[in-house]
Order: C-alpha cells, then sequence, then structure tokens
C-alpha cells in the first residue's frame, strides 16, 4: 500500500519540498506556532484539505462538477451536533453518529449519482445546486433540532477539550490538554482519509475514473459503465466530505448554515482545487493552504504593509486591511492567468516539458 | 439496395452478420439498411469514400450509437440491443479512428484497462511487445508523450491484450508516415496468422488489399459491393466504378 502511495508522489522536487514544508508545519503546528488563532487555522486546513481532495476526486477525476459538496460536509457536522446535542457528548454517540451521517450520505449520493449523471454536465450542476438549496432551507426549516439559522453549540468528549489536562507540566513551553489532543485527532484523521483517497486515485479503480474524465466513448468501448464508475466515485467522495464535516463539528463545538452548508464555502472548495490543480490531490493541500491563509492572515499583512507605507498617499489606501478582499481577488485572478492547470499542474507539466 | 449486393463468398461460418441496419445520429439518419458479413478468422476491409459511413457502422456494431433498426448477428446471438459494456465483455474489441487512446495514463496503465482483473497474461504480454517493441520501451511513460504511431500501437495492444471474438479496427493507417503503415501491416499480418478475426476501416487501399480476404463497399450508408478481396483487387473497373481509383495509382 504505502509502496503506491510513494509512487503517486509528484517527481517535481519544488512541489515535494512545499508539500513537505506544509505537512510538517501542520504535524508541529501547537509547537512552533503560538496561540489558538494559529491551532485554529492549522485545524481548518487539515479538514479543508480533506473537503477539497474529496471535491477533487469527483472534479478533477471524473469530470464531474457538483455544487452539493457542501450538503454531505453538513450532513456529517450536523450528525455529530444533533447527537450531542440531543443525545450525549460520548465517543459511543459519535460513532453512531458518523455511521448514520455516512448512511445518509450514501443514499443521497447514490440517488444524485444515478438520477443526474445521466443527463449533460451543466444539467448535473444545476440539479446538485437545487439539492444544496434545498439543503439549507431544511435546516433552516428544523430550527428545533438544528438550530436553524443560528446553528448549534454543543458540548463535545470532555477529553477534547480545553479544560482536560493530560500531563500537569508544559511540554516544549505548550500546555498537554484536551485542545492539542482534539487537533492531533483532527491531524491524524485528516492525514489517514486523504492517504486512503490517495490509495483509491492509484488503485485500478482511480485509472477507470481518469480513463472516462478523458473519454467516456473510449472507456465503455473497452467494457467500463461510466454511470457505476461515476456514481461510486460520487459515493466515495460524498462519504470523505461526511468525514470532514463531522472533524469541522467537533473542532468548533458549533454547527450552523454558515459554517458548512454556505455557497461561500463550496466557492472556497472550488476555487482551492482549481488554484491547486484539478486531478491532482496533492494539488488539494497547496490550494488550501494559500486560500486558507490569505482568507486569516492576508488582513494583518496589508496592515502592515499599510502601516509602511503610511506616508505615501496612492499606497496607503491601496494596502488599506479593510480592502483585502480586493487584493484575494487579484490573486485569484493572477493565479489562473499564470497557472491556468493550478499550481501542481504547472509544476508537474514543467517538468514534463523539460524531461 | 441489399438485394442487388454481390454475394460471392461462402455465407456459411460468419463470426459477425449485419442485417438491414439503420442509424440515426440526432435527427440524421445515417445508415440506411447496411448488411454484410465478417467471416471467422478472415480480415474484413469495409472501404468507401469519406463520409459514406464506415465509422458509424463500427460504432453502431459497438452500440456506442445503436441501431434504430436491423439486426447485428455475433455468432448466433443478436447483439444490436446490448450496451456497449456487455458487447465490449461478448469479446468485440474496438480499436477507435485517431489513435484512441487515454493520454493521461501511462502506456502500461493504458494497456492494463483493457485487461480482465487487472493482470496482464505474460506470454500474451510478451507476444504484444513481440509485436509493438516501442511499446516495451515506453511502458512506464505518459500515452500523451507518444508518437502517433506508438499511439496508433498501443491503442491496437489495448485491444488485443486479451484474447477477442473479433477485433473493429477504424482507419489505423490514418496520418502515419509510411513507414510506421509497414509495422502496422506486419502486426496485423500476424494477428491474421494467429487467425484473428479482423473488421478493418481503411483508406488505405494498398494496405487494405494486402491484408484483406473480404471486403464490403460502402456508398451512402449502404453496402454497395461485397465480395473476396483477390476478385474485387482483379477487377479494375469495379475499384474505379465503386472507390474511384486503381490500384497502380495507389501503389
Amino acid at each position: 500500500m504505502f509502496q503506491s502511495i510513494r509512487d503517486t508522489l509528484p517527481q517535481s522536487r519544488i512541489l515535494r519540498g512545499l508539500l513537505a514544508v506544509i505537512v510538517v508545519s501542520l504535524l508541529l503546528a501547537p509547537f512552533i506556532f503560538d496561540g489558538s488563532r494559529a491551532l485554529d487555522t492549522a485545524a481548518r486546513l487539515c479538514i479543508f484539505i480533506v473537503l477539497v481532495a474529496s471535491y477533487d476526486l469527483l472534479l478533477g477525476y471524473t469530470g464531474v462538477v457538483s455544487f452539493a459538496h457542501t450538503l454531505f460536509f453538513g450532513i456529517g457536522a450536523y450528525s455529530v451536533a444533533i447527537a450531542f446535542d440531543h443525545v450525549a457528548p460520548g465517543f459511543g454517540v459519535l460513532l453512531v453518529a458518523v455511521v448514520v451521517a455516512l448512511g445518509v450520505s450514501t443514499v443521497v449520493a447514490v440517488t444524485i449519482g444515478l438520477v443526474s449523471l445521466r443527463v449533460k454536465a451543466i444539467f448535473y450542476a444545476m440539479i446538485t445546486l437545487a439539492v444544496a438549496s434545498v439543503a439549507t432551507v431544511l435546516v433552516s426549516q428544523l430550527y428545533l433540532y438544528t438550530g436553524g439559522e443560528d446553528g448549534m453549540t454543543y458540548r463535545i468528549p470532555r477529553v477534547l477539550t480545553p479544560a482536560f489536562k493530560l500531563l500537569d507540566d508544559k511540554v516544549l513551553g505548550v500546555r498537554i490538554n484536551g485542545k492539542l489532543l482534539n487537533y492531533y485527532l483532527i491531524f491524524t484523521v485528516s492525514t489517514v482519509l486523504f492517504l486512503l483517497m490517495v490509495r483509491i486515485v492509484a488503485s485500478p479503480f482511480g485509472k477507470v475514473l481518469k480513463a472516462l474524465r478523458e473519454n467516456d466513448f473510449r472507456a465503455e468501448a473497452i467494457g467500463y459503465t461510466t454511470v457505476y464508475y461515476r456514481t461510486a466515485a460520487t459515493v466515495i467522495s460524498a462519504c470523505m466530505a461526511t468525514l470532514a464535516g463531522v472533524l469541522m463539528a467537533i473542532w468548533l463545538r458549533y454547527t450552523g448554515p454558515d459554517s458548512v452548508l454556505s455557497l461561500n464555502i463550496m466557492i472556497d472548495i472550488l476555487l482551492m482545487v482549481v488554484i491547486g490543480g484539478m486531478g491532482s490531490l496533492y494539488g488539494a493541500i497547496i490550494g488550501a493552504t494559500l486560500l486558507v491563509l490569505a482568507r486569516n492572515y492576508l488582513n494583518e499583512a496589508m496592515g502592515v504593509a499599510h502601516n509602511a507605507f503610511i506616508d505615501v498617499p496612492i499606497l496607503a489606501e491601496l494596502f488599506n486591511p479593510e480592502r483585502w478582499l480586493l487584493w484575494l481577488g487579484v490573486l485569484f485572478v493572477v493565479m489562473v492567468y499564470f497557472f491556468p492547470l493550478g499550481i501542481v499542474g504547472r509544476l508537474v507539466r514543467g517538468r514534463a516539458d523539460h524531461g | 439496395m441489399t438485394a442487388n449486393l454481390q454475394r460471392n463468398v461462402s455465407e456459411t461460418d460468419d463470426l459477425l452478420r449485419l442485417t438491414d441496419v439503420h442509424t440515426h445520429i440526432g435527427q440524421y439518419h445515417i445508415l440506411h439498411g447496411v448488411s454484410f458479413r465478417v467471416p471467422r478468422n478472415q480480415v474484413t476491409m469495409l472501404l468507401g469514400r469519406n463520409g459514406a459511413g464506415k465509422t458509424t457502422t463500427m460504432r453502431t456494431i459497438m452500440g456506442l450509437w445503436p441501431a434504430h433498426s436491423g439486426q447485428v448477428h455475433l455468432k448466433d446471438r443478436a447483439i444490436e440491443t446490448l450496451d456497449t459494456m456487455t458487447i465490449a465483455r461478448s469479446g468485440v474489441h474496438y480499436v477507435p479512428e485517431n489513435m484512441g487512446i487515454f493520454a493521461g495514463l501511462t502506456v502500461e496503465e493504458n494497456v492494463r484497462l483493457a485487461t480482465r482483473q487487472n493482470r496482464f497474461n505474460q506470454d500474451r504480454l510478451t507476444w504484444v511487445f513481440g509485436l509493438f517493441p516501442a511499446l516495451e520501451k515506453f511502458w512506464h511513460w505518459p500515452a500523451g508523450q507518444l508518437s502517433g504511431g506508438q499511439k496508433q500501437m498501443l491503442a491496437i495492444a489495448r485491444a488485443i491484450i486479451e484474447p477477442c471474438e473479433i477485433l473493429l479496427v477504424d482507419e489505423p493507417s490514418k496520418g502515419l508516415a509510411p513507414s510506421i503503415i509497414e509495422s502496422l501491416i506486419r502486426a496485423f499480418r500476424e494477428l491474421k496468422d494467429a487467425d484473428t478475426t479482423i473488421l478493418m476501416v481503411e483508406q488505405n487501399f494498398r494496405m487494405a488489399s494486402t491484408l484483406g480476404d473480404h471486403v464490403a463497399i460502402m456508398d451512402d450508408g449502404c453496402i454497395v459491393h461485397e465480395s473476396d478481396m483477390a476478385s474485387f483487387v482483379a477487377d479494375k473497373d469495379k475499384q474505379a466504378s465503386l472507390l474511384g481509383l486503381s490500384m497502380e495509382a495507389h501503389q
């Protein structure tokens, strides 16, 4: 298994270096970055890497454009939230919630897949957008169970909260408490899920998906049924997004429409896939890192630039931290212009051109 | 039209038989009652000018553009209502035109896709490498980086890596250099010697006449002539009237 995963690693040294820096930074995040905000960013990044990779499994490997990915993310998060809020915050309850969430996601994904994958791409995208909108309305209407627009705040197992102390003394200046355990739970599960997706892509099933993406006529002519494989990919992708939702619910201790179901998250996922590079799961790591960091720290970076250019009238205004969304937009335009295949796609293509 | 067909060869032991097949693509009626036979263990050439309906016939046999009416029999089994996957698994292997490979996969992955249980039969693989040595050399290369001839070899290798009932090949020499065409002719001759039943669409008449045992000529979505290749090659007037060529002009 590990050999086949190793074979999928990108050949580009720059890319390998970048990935190594990101993974090591996430692994040691509690010890090398100060403050709870950095830890929160690292945990969200781990979750988004799984979420974006699972979307790439659908978009990049099968060419299917879906807007219902946040629906599966939401199913995972709301299952845990409802279970912890209405039953009890325990690991047994969590396990049941995960199983139920995966079951619901599978049924929804199979239904969407079988009904919609026979239609043309644009209609499939429209159907998934409609289903996602229905889910948002349902969450709002079923407020007795979901908390409606306000969402739900709930307790999680005590061992995952800051109140739980594993050691009395600090290690490398860091308190070893439930929050740290929670982070490493998120990191470990995310790593396992990501490697599982890499393994799936490297498997014969993954090769068929790639073949279908390139030319479904040809793939059918050698004996593969498009609908069967694309539905299977939709289910796997949905289940991975569901598990990412579970992790998000555990980390945030809050689940609401804005945190897991909103169209903004769907657009973020799309941008992360496009920036990282479609059709490469490792692109998900790069894309998610860039966008999560930009969303969290571009504002501050611009504040530093604003202070540096405070005496230069136009530049000071241009770098006003309130204009951070404008610069995020500029960043996207630049990325799409210089990296039309995404960062990973560009680095891989660049190597192939020179090789 | 069918009644006017020349049937100079025995009709026994046909592996594939099309009877009065009509195919529509959208609002267009492309095949107008196509009927011909593909004898077992022989190479049948489907010839005709551009737009005659040859590729549509191949795709109809594969179920990619299903027949609107008529019958397609593989041995004694009617396959015109089956889906493409079932037809492919029934032993009808297809090499589409324009070097139909998966460019994003490696040569090995392309060939492996067509194997049963995702495993190679080593003897068969060695035989394929013997036919197309270039594939062994570039086994781990992305297929998109191969030359045109190598891509065509790969498409054929993918179709023959498992034993098949019949091989459908659509214009294998299209866009290839003469030296590559020669190596393809050698490979097809070896396949023919191994008693492979082949139905081939081909524009290169020299290749068609060299390899073919049996020939069917199409025009305007119909079969206008069917005979053994030797008698068709001998009849220069018929070649000129049906294909607008003579052997000398294409040698």
